[in-house]
């Protein structure tokens, strides 16, 4: 997790585009989110490996929103139920219910309804806010670090080290 | 466009995806055969064992080699061999974690093979077992020799002896019981007692108001005491008479059935050797009943070991509800409902010692009511020896579970019978040979539970022999009136339940019997007949003599209980008449003190009026005076 949050910091730092930060931190979402043994985490999963995104930002969003599922899982199962049994949406269900792909895709569980209706709706805002505040960070927080006591103090700890030795690693 | 693309990474998914694919294929052979093997195993109660498993693709399913299931009764011998198991499943049913396949091939199916190793297994699951009483015991081959009373009487099942002597040894233990139990209630020691507290407890009274009055309030307390204790042995004496008057109707009931029991003894005996169709006379039972109860008991066997594959409840899917954070399926309509298991049709050739059988079953599932159709199977013989035609079909419908029915419809015309041994043993020995035989059998359990069955077989030709042998005198008569059959029929019907099941078994040949014994033995056999009813009718005399002395003996007890009652009865009335007559004595002492109170309160007021009235007196007196 250090090693992650390490090459993150060094990630933001370098010259990577914001947008392959970003998409790894929304495609980690995603998978964070839903439950994982889904067909659409093997999409997601093709995706990151095949689209240059930054694989540590995919980590990391896997390990944070994973977190965050916990507690919106009440939440995920309530949005999965008002979906799956809205009156308008029961031919489309009913005809995914019948096919190969919507059974391996286990959509009429609520919480995978729930769940993957949620990181899809927060794909694009991620996307976008991400790349905004990685602008930020680049055009401000590196120089304010540089003069902070505590960053100082933080320079002489294993995280830095850590930090240091793989800042001489070309980033993906 | 590698500005975009990470190439490396698309080959590590088809690399990740490829291996985890190419794993599960090159598992599967053994995983099928692992589950094969495991499942049957413990399904079965002996070991089941399968060569290889093989996956195919096109159709996709899968192809079973060699497989054998051990007989769990003979582990050295297999109840059913298979030389290879070929089936497609469906592919889009799988994903819905649905096991349906729609074609299985059986081919080179074995009955009753050897095996090289036993088939046993550690610690097997109880085999099924029929219960008692089934039909079975009610096959017996007639003796075949006409005994005399006294080895008729001693050969048989005569119950009215056992139930005199069993009820002998019961008065004989209520006896015992009686007399400890009767030590055990209050007797002459507790009334004894009583007389001296009664005695104790009388208030004697010396005309001092006071003491009086506190002598009496302590016979009072006493005599209450008196009367509870009293009232509590005499409860426990009455509950023991009405514990000796149920026993005494139980004794009651059994002296009519010892009473009883000479006439049942004669029905049965009547009913065993009489020569009508329910008794000696009624040779299909005799000739046919064991080896029809054997095919029966056969039959239950392997029925109550497919019963747990048949649908017994039919209970449809239920709604799976996941726990709560994994959320709930909810489910739609299911446009191609199949249930969870179902094999759509299996096409078996059987190798049976006779030729072969060749024959489909479809719809195997244990969820019938979700598919809506019964289980159906047909098979017909082919190339077969010493049969002429074979067909066997069969319906188990359990799509209602609440009315289902297994049915089975047999035909064979021409079985040929060459030897067949009816009878051994030396008094007679019986073969049926050279037979051509029509059989036409139809089976039916309703609710899983309840038979109603037929089978109807015809000789078309017959020819029994009685081979050398020592026979009796009946053995002789029998099998010279079965000498010249050249044809008959027999006909049987089975009823009741599957677990106790009654079969009605008769045939042409019971009239022919009839009238040869009638022939031969119809005086003897009443004449001694009639011999043993009159010496169990003695028998039963002597013992009714032996059990009324017990009896008698027993009843004594009945009149000292009663006599023990009356005592305390006594006791009683006497403690709560003293009690009665003590506490009149106190309100009547009461009364008493209260009359003299109030007539010394009147005195007492009459003398202060009095004085009143002579002071007033004297005070006018004075007042006069000094007027004047």
């Amino acid at each position: 997790m250090l090693r992650t949050l390490a090459k993150l910091l060094q990630v933001l730092n370098s010259e990577t585009e914001p947008s392959q930060i970003t998409l790894g931190l929304a495609f980690g979402m995603v998978m964070g989110f839903t439950p994982m043994l889904t067909l659409h985490n093997v999409l997601v999963l093709l995706l990151v490996l095949v689209l240059r995104v930054n694989l540590s930002a995919f980590l990391l969003g896997i390990a944070i929103f994973s977190g965050f599922a916990f507690a919106l899982d009440p939440v995920f199962h309530s949005l999965g139920a008002l979906v799956l049994n809205a009156e308008a949406l029961q031919g489309l269900w009913t005809d995914l219910y019948n096919s190969a792909w919507g059974r391996l895709e286990h959509f009429y569980n609520t919480v995978v309804m729930g769940s993957l209706l949620i990181s899809v709706a927060l794909f694009v805002p991620v996307v976008w806010s991400g790349n905004r505040l990685v602008l930020r960070y680049r055009a401000h927080v590196p120089g304010w670090f540089k003069n902070n006591r505590v960053v100082m103090a933080l320079k002489s700890s294993r995280f830095y080290e850590i930090y240091q030795s793989l800042s001489r690693v070309t980033p993906s | 466009m590698s500005k975009y693309i990470r190439w490396w990474g698309f080959i590590a998914f088809v690399v990740i995806f490829g291996g985890a694919s190419a794993s599960v294929f090159l598992l599967a052979d053994w995983a099928v055969k692992r589950a094969v093997e495991s499942w049957g195993t413990s399904m079965n109660g002996a070991r089941v064992d399968l060569d290889s498993a093989q996956m195919t693709f096109n159709p996709f399913g899968f192809a079973l080699n060699n497989l054998q299931v051990a007989d769990a009764r003979a582990p050295m011998q297999n109840s059913l061999q298979v030389q290879s198991i070929k089936f497609a499943l469906d592919g889009f049913a799988l994903l819905r974690r649905k096991f349906v396949i729609t074609e299985m091939s059986m081919e080179g199916v074995r009955t009753n093979t050897p095996r090289s190793v036993s088939g046993a297994i550690p610690n097997p699951p109880p085999e099924p077992e029929p219960e008692s009483g089934s039909a079975e015991s009610s096959f017996s081959m007639p003796s075949m020799s006409m005994p005399s009373t006294s080895e008729l009487l001693a050969s048989e099942d005569i119950q009215s002896g056992r139930l005199a002597e069993s009820f002998k040894d019961d008065l004989d233990k209520a006896r015992e019981q009686w007399s400890q139990r009767f030590s055990q209630i209050p007797g002459e020691k507790r009334l004894a007692e009583y007389e001296s507290r009664l005695t104790k407890a009388k208030p004697s009274l010396d005309g001092k108001t006071l003491q009086d009055v506190q002598e009496i309030a302590r016979a009072i307390k006493e005599l209450e005491q008196i009367r509870d204790d009293a009232r509590a042995d005499l409860e426990q004496v009455q509950s023991v008479k009405r514990a000796f008057g149920e026993d005494l109707g139980s004794w009651a009931d059994r002296t009519k059935m010892v009473l009883a029991s000479p006439q049942e003894d004669f029905n049965r005996l009547k009913a065993k050797y009489s020569l009508d169709a329910k008794g000696l006379a009624n040779v299909s039972n005799g000739l046919f009943g064991p080896q029809v109860a054997d095919w029966l008991k056969t039959g239950e066997y392997w029925y109550l070991k497919a019963k747990p594959f048949i649908p017994a409840s039919g209970k449809p899917t239920e709604t799976v509800e996941r726990k709560r954070l994994k959320g709930i399926d909810v489910r739609f309509e299911d446009r191609n409902q199949v249930p969870g298991f179902l094999i759509r049709n299996i096409k078996v050739s059987v190798d049976v010692t006779a030729g072969k059988m060749v024959g489909q079953i479809r719809n195997v599932t244990n969820d019938q009511a979700t598919l809506g159709h019964p289980m159906t199977f047909s098979f017909f013989g082919e190339e077969m020896h010493g049969l002429k035609d074979l067909e066997i079909e069969g319906t188990f419908n359990h799509v209602n579970p609440k009315a289902t029915s297994d049915q089975v419809r047999m035909k064979a015309r021409g079985i040929a019978i060459d030897d067949y041994k009816i009878i051994g043993g030396k008094t007679f020995p019986l073969r049926l040979r050279n037979s051509a035989v029509d059989l036409d059998a139809r089976l039916e359990i309703k609710d899983a539970e309840q038979l109603d069955s037929e089978i109807g077989v015809a000789f078309k030709t017959a020819s029994f022999v009685s081979v050398n042998g020592e026979k009796s005198e009946l053995g002789q008569v029998v099998a010279d009136a079965l000498a010249d059959v050249q044809q008959f029929n027999a006909n049987a019907r089975l009823g009741g339940t599957l677990r106790k099941y009654t079969l009605d078994l008769h045939s042409d040949l019971d009239e022919r019997l009839r009238n040869a014994l009638n022939r031969q033995f119809r005086a003897r056999i009443d004449h001694a007949l009639a011999d043993a009813k009159a010496q169990l009718e003695q028998r039963a005399q002597e013992a009714m003599k032996r059990i009324q002395a017990k009896l008698d003996e027993l009843k004594s007890y009945e009149q000292k209980i009663e006599e023990r009652r009356k005592q305390f009865a006594e006791k009683l009335d006497k403690a709560e008449s003293d009690l009665r007559a003590a506490v009149e004595k106190q309100k009547s002492e009461a009364e008493r003190k209260s009359n003299e109170a109030k007539q010394k309160l009147k005195s007492e007021t009459e003398e202060k009026k009095q004085e009143a009235a002579d002071k007033a007196k004297e005070k006018a007196g004075k007042l006069f005076k000094g007027l004047k």
